[in-house]
């Protein structure tokens, strides 16, 4: 069986719009739409250009629109797809810089805003660093950021949302999501650094709640849940 | 000290004054939709009813609500998605324009119940009775122009993207039913002042909102309220129930637009009959 694969391609940097091309794929067993872009990469057109590194749905390189909806290509099957075409394109809301890859820079950017990173206590001279982890299991926390933290920023989220399509100030689901993670972390120092990037202009009051990041982050992430944690209890 | 942002002003701004329209805007379309058809609400109708001080009251807490919600969500979308010169005009503007509805709707108001039938020179309701028909044919054609290219992709087997997630459908119709309510809210301001202080011309406006034209735009307006208001609802309670809302929204909104079709039936038949 033969399957139609209509590729959204382009090459600004030699002034190409972007425009759909189409490509016959013969399917094998267990194909995804990764090999299947190899498939064409190697047989047919050598200049179709895309991104990816794990192939396991680990790393986040190869997240792109298929079928109108964001999802990582090395993870999308045609198995039990109800349609012979297949229509594939680069995430939105980021400047493509060939085909279906895209530069990255302005999701990291939003990212660095919030300081996505665990900041400790200061170590003091002649001290003996105490215990650096102590969360009570029962402190109850846990359930709820332990799925949150699984993100591999991919950018599926910041594609799907048309709040980050309209304003270029906003953080967007997946750095707003990775604020109320480390909030959630009662050892980190930075609550209260960070809160001026929350509830700025682009934070989480600048989200209208339309949900598309829950809805295809490949990684079972729920953005919109953390940012309404954080509109309802500020980080102290 | 942190300083507030204005997104967050706004955001907090839009659900207080909304939450309290719930039962502003829906009392008020239950008289004008429901009990009465909107062309019997001529100038005598409305001195019955600014007869009362209640009812003044009402309005005029409904007007003041109603425009600085509705124009504080414009202000908000002129924010986001609007940079430099032409957004500073635009929100310079919608403050403006705020500044002038409160005052012209609060003078009618305080003018309160029209004297006799007399004065008013029907040429205003002909203008009027245009910018009706006008927003009218403005909503037609939008209506149409979605469909045809929602239809066109549907044929041509595009991806018709995030239009394909139930949240999208919610929010694309939430902020077009306010800013079509704001649109329909400006003409209707002006209309209602022209009732205490030239009712001749007042009836001659009302009595526009009997031509057939203009019947789909009038259902479509009750629509838009009932809908704004059930979806704003519904932001509110997933707010307030965050852990289930990722679960809970796809059926409230579901809901919402159920409600909404099953009120504008006997809308329709008051229109129709009345
Ligand atoms: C086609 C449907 C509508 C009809 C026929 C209608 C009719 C009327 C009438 C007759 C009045 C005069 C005062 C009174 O009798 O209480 C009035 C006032 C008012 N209406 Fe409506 N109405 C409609 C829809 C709306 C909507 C959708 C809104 C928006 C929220 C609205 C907001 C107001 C306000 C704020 C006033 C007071 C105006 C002022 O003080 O100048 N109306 N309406
Ligand atoms: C009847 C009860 C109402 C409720 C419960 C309500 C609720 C809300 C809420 C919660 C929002 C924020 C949505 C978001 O963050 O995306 C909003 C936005 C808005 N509302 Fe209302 N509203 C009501 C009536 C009205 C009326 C009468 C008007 C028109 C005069 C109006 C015009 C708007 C506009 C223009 C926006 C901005 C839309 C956007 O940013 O997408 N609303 N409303
Ligand atoms: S939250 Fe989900 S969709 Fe967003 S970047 Fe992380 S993994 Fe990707
Ligand atoms: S290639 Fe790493 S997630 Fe697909």
């Amino acid at each position: 069986m033969t399957i139609t694969l209509r590729v959204r391609r382009s090459d600004p940097a030699r002034g190409e719009r972007p425009a759909w091309r189409s490509y016959r794929v013969e399917l094998r067993p267990k194909m995804s739409v990764l090999d299947a872009l190899f498939a064409i990469l190697e047989e047919q057109d050598a200049t179709l250009a895309f991104r990816y590194s794990c192939r396991a749905g680990m790393c986040g390189s190869c997240a792109m629109v298929i079928d109108g909806r964001e999802g990582l290509a090395c993870q999308a099957r045609f198995e039990g797809a109800r349609r012979s075409v297949v229509h594939v394109e680069p995430l939105r809301s980021l400047p493509v810089l060939r085909d279906l890859v895209v530069d990255m820079g302005p999701f990291f950017a939003r990212y660095r805003a919030i300081d996505p990173f665990f900041v400790g206590e200061e170590p003091s001279l002649g001290q003996p660093p105490g215990d650096p982890a102590v969360v009570d299991p029962d402190a109850g926390v846990r359930p709820l950021v332990s799925r949150q933290i699984d993100c591999i920023a991919c950018g599926a989220c910041l594609s799907a949302c048309p709040t980050v399509a309209m304003n270029d100030a906003f953080l967007g689901p997946a750095a707003l999501n990775r604020a109320f993670a480390l909030t959630n972390d009662a050892r980190d120092r930075a609550h209260r650094l960070r809160r001026e990037a929350i509830y700025g202009e682009g934070g989480v009051h600048a989200c209208h709640s339309v949900g598309n990041c829950a809805r295809v982050c490949p990684a079972g992430v729920d953005p919109l849940l953390s940012i309404r944690m954080l509109r309802a209890h500020a980080p102290e | 000290m942190r300083r507030s942002s204005l997104a967050s002003w706004l955001w907090y701004l839009l659900r207080i004054s909304g939450a309290a329209l719930v039962a502003l805007a829906l009392v008020h379309l239950a008289m004008m939709h429901y009990a009465h058809a909107p062309s019997a609400t001529g100038a005598a109708f409305v001195a019955a009813r600014w007869a009362h001080a209640f009812w003044r009251w009402f309005d005029w807490a409904l007007l003041v609500l109603a425009l600085v919600h509705g124009f504080g969500g414009l202000y908000g979308i002129v924010s986001e998605s609007m940079r430099g010169v032409a957004a500073r005009l635009l929100r310079a503007l919608v403050v403006a324009a705020t500044a002038v509805f409160v005052a012209l709707g609060s003078a009618a108001v305080a003018a309160g119940a029209p004297a006799a039938h007399s004065g008013g020179s029907t040429s205003i309701a002909g203008v009027l009775a245009g910018l009706l028909i006008a927003l009218a044919t403005l909503s037609y054609l939008a209506a149409a122009l979605a469909i045809a290219v929602l239809a066109l992709r549907v044929a041509r087997r595009t991806p018709i993207g995030r239009w394909e997630i139930p949240g999208q459908w919610a929010w694309g119709l939430h902020r077009l039913s306010g800013v079509a309510i704001l649109a329909f809210l400006a003409i209707h301001v002006f209309d209602v002042a022209l009732a205490p202080f030239a009712p001749a011309a007042y009836d001659a406006t009302v009595a526009a909102y009997g031509i057939p034209y203009l019947v789909p735009m009038e259902l479509a307006l009750v629509g838009a309220v009932l809908y704004h208001s059930l979806n704003g609802l519904r932001l509110m309670l997933l707010e307030a129930l965050p852990q289930r809302a990722q679960r809970l929204e796809a059926p409230l909104f579901a809901l919402a637009i159920a409600l909404t079709l099953i009120a504008l039936v006997p809308a329709a038949l008051v229109i129709a009959l009345g």
